[in-house]
């Protein structure tokens, strides 16, 4: 052993508190090392001295007086001296303080969870005519806000306001007939998470069934699958902002009154004729992802955009786990709370 | 019926609590009027140990081993509140009664005994200005004997921690006592 060593043992070595063992060492030590001797011998001469006053002012038998006693006993018939609010918060409602805090950590770590949650949700939903982006995070918006504008395909509008606290808001509706034919060989949508949207589906159902039906043949079985419409002049009508025109009227009659009129359709034919035969396999390539971007639209049809909502269908298994161990934490919390109180009233 | 028990309860309690108190009364006594230094206070805090004895004591229990511990712990929590309570007035005791110990001492004996009368002014002085942890440890240890593993009961540190704190304290009193000595020309 090295002499800081055994001078950290002196005190001990010296007052007989030391095992058998590091003792004999320290002893040894002490028997060739004339340093730790003389310290040896302060300290013996410091706990000799410590020792004698301590004995020498001390008094042996103090007792406490008549009226210390009488107080001890007679506190116990005393009404207890508190605060109100003290006492009827530990005494009487001692599990309120730990309930308490047990139950706003808990909320914390709820809402906070589904607040990050929904943040990190970004919410659409599609009809025939518009889609609704929402999301929190406003540069997600943005992005698909700038490709929607770029390429002129759609009226864009960003809903909502600059707040952090509320989701950005994006709405697209279709633009003019022209755009929406080009719009079939484009998937950058795709590429950001947003449909091409519907109408370029029915309108080639549309044609595919008045006018061209050995034309239009490679057109992709899902397209049909996608328009789900069973009425799909009526979705065309409402795209061109006309008045509807039933599929066999428009068929033999060219020039109707109501404002149908068949030039307009062979322009139209003849821009998704090209549209299909420039790229026809980018067209197949879009049309799968838009069949399976089209389910997920049809699930969020079938849910409202509330946070909630969106929370608990998202959220899975991994909510079950969340809660649960919400309620794990809530105990411990409790039981920590409930231990500490009882700890510092008990030691005073 | 029910008051009678209610009597016969409080009576066994206090009986209770009269045997705890003839036996720890004056250790409790003595401990609290050295880290007070000042005997009069000590019975204030020893006063209230045991009333706060009496009403965290659960009826039908016996004394254990961790009453000794417990007793020891909250006198000291009572004392150090005290003191700094009190901070001014234990000021003043402190320095009222180190001078009437020197003066005491020097007055009625020869020279040898006011020699030693003044290094027990002067070690006591030392100790009540050493942190109250460190008088706590040298207190239980050298003048309540209790042990290692009751002074760790009582300042909830482990047994090898008190030991350090131990020779450290008695490391600087032992420094401090060398510098007073040089400090006075003469060995102590």
């Amino acid at each position: 052993m090295k002499c800081e060593q055994i001078k950290e043992l002196l005190a001990l070595y010296i007052s007989g508190d030391l095992n058998t063992e590091i003792g004999s060492a320290v002893k040894t030590h002490l028997d060739e090392c004339d340093s730790c001797q003389a310290s040896a011998h302060e300290v013996e001469q410091t706990l000799d001295l410590l020792r004698d006053a301590l004995a020498a002012t001390s008094e042996p038998d103090m007792k406490l007086s008549a009226s210390a006693k009488k107080n001890i006993f007679a506190a116990e018939e005393l009404p207890v001296k508190e605060n109100i609010i003290q006492g009827w918060l530990f005494n009487r409602h001692p599990w309120l303080v730990p309930a308490a805090a047990a139950v706003i950590v808990c909320g914390f770590v709820l809402f906070g969870i589904n607040s990050m949650k929904v943040r990190s949700d970004c919410t659409m939903s599609i009809d025939n005519e518009s889609l609704r982006m929402m999301s929190y995070d406003a540069s997600e918006v943005d992005e698909v806000y700038d490709v929607a504008k770029n390429e002129d395909l759609y009226d864009c509008k960003i809903v909502s306001s600059e707040s952090k606290m509320k989701p950005r808001c994006l709405s697209l509706t279709v633009g003019d007939q022209a755009s929406r034919s080009a719009s079939i060989s484009d998937d950058s949508f795709a590429d950001v998470g947003v449909l091409p949207p519907v109408p370029e589906l029915v309108e080639i159902n549309f044609i595919n069934e008045a006018q061209l039906s050995a034309d239009v043949s490679p057109k992709p079985a899902k397209m049909d699958s996608v328009a789900t419409t069973s009425d799909p002049v009526k979705k065309r009508a409402n795209f061109d902002g006309r008045a509807a025109a039933p599929a066999e009227t428009a068929h033999g009659n060219a020039n109707r009154a109501d404002g149908f009129d068949s030039d307009d359709l062979d322009i139209e034919i003849s821009a998704l004729e090209e549209a299909v035969d420039a790229q026809p396999e980018m067209k197949r390539e879009v049309m799968e992802k838009h069949s399976g971007m089209q389910r997920k639209v049809e699930d969020s049809r079938q849910r409202p955009l509330k946070k909630g909502k969106a929370v608990a269908v998202e959220a899975g298994s991994g909510w079950v786990a969340r809660r649960i161990g919400a309620v794990v934490a809530l105990l411990i919390i409790f039981g920590a709370c409930w231990l500490v109180l009882a700890g510092t009233r008990k030691n005073g | 019926m029910i008051k009678w028990k209610k009597r016969e309860n409080k009576e066994c309690r206090e009986k209770k609590m009269e045997a705890v108190m003839a036996e720890f009364e004056s250790p409790l006594l003595r401990y609290a009027a050295r880290i007070l230094n000042n005997p009069v206070s000590a019975e204030d805090v020893v006063q209230n140990v045991f009333i706060k004895l009496f009403k965290v004591w659960p009826e039908g229990e016996h004394p254990t081993d961790k009453l000794k511990p417990w007793l020891y712990r909250v006198t000291h929590n009572e004392a150090v509140d005290y003191i700094r309570r009190e901070s001014r007035l234990h000021d003043l005791h402190e320095k009222h009664a180190t001078e009437e110990k020197i003066s005491a001492d020097g007055a009625s004996a020869n020279d040898k005994a006011a020699s030693v009368g003044e290094k027990r002014a002067l070690v006591l002085n030392l100790l009540h200005h050493l942190h109250p942890r460190e008088q706590q440890v040298i207190l239980l240890r050298l003048e309540e004997g209790l042990s290692y593993k009751e002074i760790s009961s009582v300042t909830g540190r482990s047994e090898g921690n008190v030991g350090n704190i131990l020779h450290h304290a008695v490391q600087k009193l032992s420094d401090k006592i060398k510098t007073g000595a040089v400090m006075e020309g003469r060995a102590i």
